[in-house]
């Protein structure tokens, strides 16, 4: 069976570089160690398999392997949404009864796609937080930073567009509040509104068919191509270390590294099925452009700079609330352009002070945009 | 103590151990594995009945309209079907159409039989074969009356 199956390897890496494509994966986050290309797969896996794992890369640092997981579920079952999905607005809401009521594990696919873009927004913004904290944007990892934190807005325009398509009521008016803060923030705004079509009405028949076409081609595309440029920065220089790895410089090699992460998936994917059955989102009636439904608020990740231009609508003029949002997001992204404290000064503490001040901000503005939506 | 000498400890007290919780992790993500495979299978296999309930029952008219031993071709598309009334009770619902080769059959009322004009083909009022080139039975349908109205399941 063994000599069959190496033959079998034998006879494609005489054809392909098997090696080659296998140290694909470690581009992708799935698999941290470097591969000897030169060698033959067997040979070169086997070697890496008994080489300590990176600090950074080991148990219980698993958010990256998360992220990448969730995406690829959330590629799977948008491809199996996809099947049935019919993105107009005559048949958009019917086309998501039919999967929910008739095709068979419908509901369950769905709610994996929902629950699963929730989890992998809540995975990168905790992610990012650990970057901040730890410092993982000082050089030379200024581009790990920028990539990740492309990778959230991403993911962030991923779910507000998919979050729209099938147009229940909540979906329609959470979308709706969504893109009055997207409105609000210039150049940004203008641009987004010109994609996707959309005038003073929201939805119009364009718009839907726009926002599916972001949805399932062009935002992925970007999501996978942040991805590989992330984690391949990440193959290349590393990440820094936390404060307790240094005590744990022991080698678990990544034989026992791998069998943590089946243990992570495990978890994880029991978590989801968890939240999927227990928690899931109603299917509500069609929406009805003419009769807002109140209370409804943005997505819970958009809520802080909702709240924040409702907590200025009377104070600042908009044009200026939405600069503010705009300069935010920026520095986000540049910020590691922007800190200049070194990290042997005596104003280390600046940064976590920043961090936590930032955190807090954006709790209390969440906590705020949820009462007043 | 470094995390190097409690894996070498542990390997050298239970390297059984060891391989069974290696294996058990093994077992239960290959089991994730089949359960998703499964569910993307039943997925992308299309439901049996994805349209609306006027779409899968067909009205065919008052029952008083069809007596005792008498059949009614219902038009449906490219596929007719014929409504037998059997007895007071009972009415049997079956593709008007030969397994043979799609030719339209025809009630014969003095024999209760449905012929085939093509082959010779006949089938009893159940739908089974009774004589000529048929491979199959007729497919049958699920006749239902409300209210004196006879309706056709599809």
């Amino acid at each position: 069976m063994s000599r069959d199956k190496s033959r079998i390897l034998d006879w494609f890496s005489r054809r392909l570089n098997l090696t080659e494509i296998f140290s694909l994966l470690t581009s992708y986050g799935l698999f941290y160690a470097e591969l000897d290309t030169r060698k033959h797969l067997r040979e070169a896996l086997d070697e890496a398999l008994e080489r300590p794992v990176v600090s950074y890369g080991r148990w219980p640092r698993v958010l990256g392997l998360i992220v990448v997981v969730l995406i690829a579920l959330e590629i799977l079952t948008g491809a199996l949404l996809g099947l049935y999905f019919l993105p107009t607005p005559q048949t958009a809401h019917a086309s998501l009864g039919t999967i929910l009521r008739d095709v068979n594990f419908g509901w369950f696919v769905h709610q994996i796609h929902f629950w699963g873009a929730q989890l992998l927004i809540a995975v990168l913004i905790v992610r990012i937080l650990r970057f901040f904290i730890q410092g993982v944007y000082r050089p030379p990892r200024e581009l790990v930073w920028v990539f990740a934190a492309l990778l959230l807005l991403v993911c962030f325009h991923l779910d507000l567009t998919g979050r729209a398509l099938p147009l229940t009521e909540t979906a329609y008016w959470s979308s709706v509040r969504a893109l009055e803060v997207v409105k609000a923030v210039p150049v940004y705004g203008a641009f987004m509104i010109f994609l996707t079509g959309g005038g003073e009405l929201f939805v119009t028949d364009l718009t839907l068919l726009r926002f599916y076409v972001l949805h399932v081609a062009l935002f992925p595309a970007l999501a996978v191509t942040l991805i590989y440029l992330h984690f391949s920065t990440i193959r290349r220089i590393g990440l820094t270390e936390g404060a307790g790895d240094k005590k744990r410089v022991g080698r678990a090699a990544l034989r026992n590294h791998l069998v943590n992460l089946a243990i992570i998936l495990t978890i994880l994917f029991a978590f989801l099925v968890t939240l999927a059955v227990l928690t899931p989102l109603p299917f509500q009636r069609e929406a009805d452009p003419y009769a807002t439904v109140p209370g409804v608020g943005p997505p819970w990740y958009l809520l802080a700079p909702f709240g924040f231009l409702e907590l200025t609508s009377g104070v600042l003029p908009q044009w200026l609330a939405g600069l503010v949002l705009f300069l935010a997001f920026s520095a986000f992204l540049v910020l590691p352009f922007l800190d200049r404290f070194r990290v042997d000064t005596r104003r280390r503490w600046v940064v976590p002070a920043i961090a936590i001040a930032v955190v807090v901000a954006w709790v209390v503005l969440t906590i705020y945009g949820a009462r007043v939506a | 103590m470094s995390e190097d000498s409690v894996e070498k400890r542990l390997d050298e007290i239970s390297p059984r151990r060891r391989k069974l919780l290696t294996w058990l992790t093994g077992g239960f993500l290959s089991l994730w594995g089949l359960g998703f495979a499964w569910v993307v299978a039943a997925f992308v296999k299309p439901p049996r009945s994805p349209r609306s309930l006027a779409e899968r029952v067909l009205k065919i008219g008052p029952i008083d309209s069809l007596p005792i031993g008498k059949a009614q071709l219902v038009r449906h598309g490219r596929d007719p079907i014929f409504v037998i009334r059997t007895d007071e009770e009972t009415m049997v619902g079956l593709s008007g159409v030969c397994s043979h080769l799609h030719c339209v059959l025809n009630w014969d009322d003095q024999q209760q039989v449905l012929d085939c004009p093509c082959h010779e083909g006949a089938f009893d009022v159940n739908g089974n074969v009774l004589k000529g080139p048929p491979p199959r039975p007729l497919k049958r349908f699920r006749v239902e009356t409300r209210l004196g109205q006879i309706y056709v399941h599809l």
